[in-house]
């Protein structure tokens, strides 16, 4: 073996293991970004899932629509004791909230139970729009129907809460979104207290 | 009859709707199979625009469900986006006149169809439904297979009502 050739060995066996050593290094820096970031998003969940209280919260009763027990496809109203607002863009936040953090069993669900609302706020003009965090369109059950509920409770429990309210836009993560998951057009509004055809 | 898809791809809704548009005198109906509701129940949608806003002075907004100026007449051009808006009476129709022969075969189901915006109707300037299937959750493939006849029979059934009315030529 000529001494070119033991000289290039050398090298590259020192290669080999400062390589694996590093390895081991990177390999947990990358343990400890993941962990970071699951504490940096268990953090901002916390804090917008937090209750939302205000100044004019009073005892109320709030009607809540769910998904209707034992009959797939429909919704039914449910009576809540919340704390309310006397303001509007915060009442609506507290029900949308308690829609989906307070849904009695898992069978009534009508929004993933991962799902944030980022934000609501209420234009001068009474539109609502609210704000929600991308498991909205990646964990609502593929299909129509399962659109459909979603978007009929929150509209319906906001008629029900906000009277001052006149139609809905919904964004994802502060974007107009096409669908909700493929199927329903979030590009425009859903109007709230819809006149009798 | 045509098919907006014949093999395992995935037309844009622009596509779909650009291929229905260059027919004449079409309808279109939209298949889906949901993964909720009760199994054995069929759904027939139309889509319907929001209402305008009389708070909102410019109600030129750009997007369907948006406040907006009445329909055009169709001698005038139309807007992509609120294609469907001219066809709303008769969209509604005819998706009433197909629900009310799929609930003969599907007991279950709604009497009347549901009115909702939905993405892949809103450029189609004709009548146009979607009919949802539900559900995939069913244990045996076969099952769902099973509905495919009736589910076609039902929605013949409820295009040939509705091309029987008098108002099938209106929009």
């Amino acid at each position: 073996m000529s001494r070119n050739i033991k000289i290039t060995l050398v090298f590259l066996g020192v290669a080999v293991v400062v390589g694996l050593l590093s390895l081991r290094g990177l390999h947990e820096r990358v343990n400890r970004l993941a962990r970071d970031e699951a504490t940096e998003e268990q953090a901002r969940r916390a804090v917008v899932s937090a209750p939302i209280t205000t100044p004019t919260d009073a005892p109320s009763n709030a009607t809540i629509y769910w998904a209707a027990p034992g009959a797939p496809g429909q919704l039914a109203a449910a009576q809540i004791q919340l704390q309310l607002s006397s303001d509007a863009a915060m009442r609506g936040k507290q029900v949308i909230q308690a829609l989906i953090q307070k849904t009695p069993s898992p069978d009534q669900r009508t929004l993933p139970a991962d799902v944030q609302l980022l934000a609501f706020y209420v234009l001068p003009d009474g539109t609502a729009i609210a704000d929600f965090s991308d498991e909205l369109s990646v964990e609502t059950p593929s299909g129509i129907l399962s659109e459909q509920l979603a978007v009929n409770s929150i509209e319906r429990t906001l008629e029900a809460n906000v009277p001052s309210l006149h139609r809905l836009h919904i964004l994802i993560h502060g974007q107009e979104s096409e669908t909700l998951a493929g199927h329903v057009d979030l590009t425009g509004y859903f109007d709230l207290h819809p006149a009798t055809p | 009859m045509l098919l907006t898809r014949d093999s395992d791809d995935d037309p844009s809704f622009d596509d779909r709707a650009t291929l229905a548009n260059a027919q004449r005198s079409a309808l279109l109906v939209s298949f889906h199979v949901s993964s909720t509701g009760k199994v054995g129940s069929v759904r027939t949608y139309y889509y319907v625009f929001a209402a305008p806003n009389a708070s909102v002075p410019d109600a030129s907004a750009k997007t369907p469900g948006a406040s907006a100026p009445p329909p055009r007449a169709l001698a005038h051009l139309i807007p992509w986006d609120r294609a469907q808006e001219n066809f709303s009476n008769s969209s509604h129709r005819l998706a009433d006149a197909i629900q009310a022969e799929l609930v003969k075969n599907f007991p279950g189901s709604p009497a009347t169809s549901v009115g909702i915006p939905l993405r892949d109707l809103r450029s189609v300037a004709a009548p146009a439904v979607a009919v949802e299937l539900s559900s995939v959750t069913v244990a045996d493939r076969g099952a769902l297979e099973a509905m495919f006849t009736p589910l076609a029979a039902s929605v013949a059934r409820g295009i040939v009502a509705y091309r029987s009315t008098p108002e099938a030529g209106a929009h």
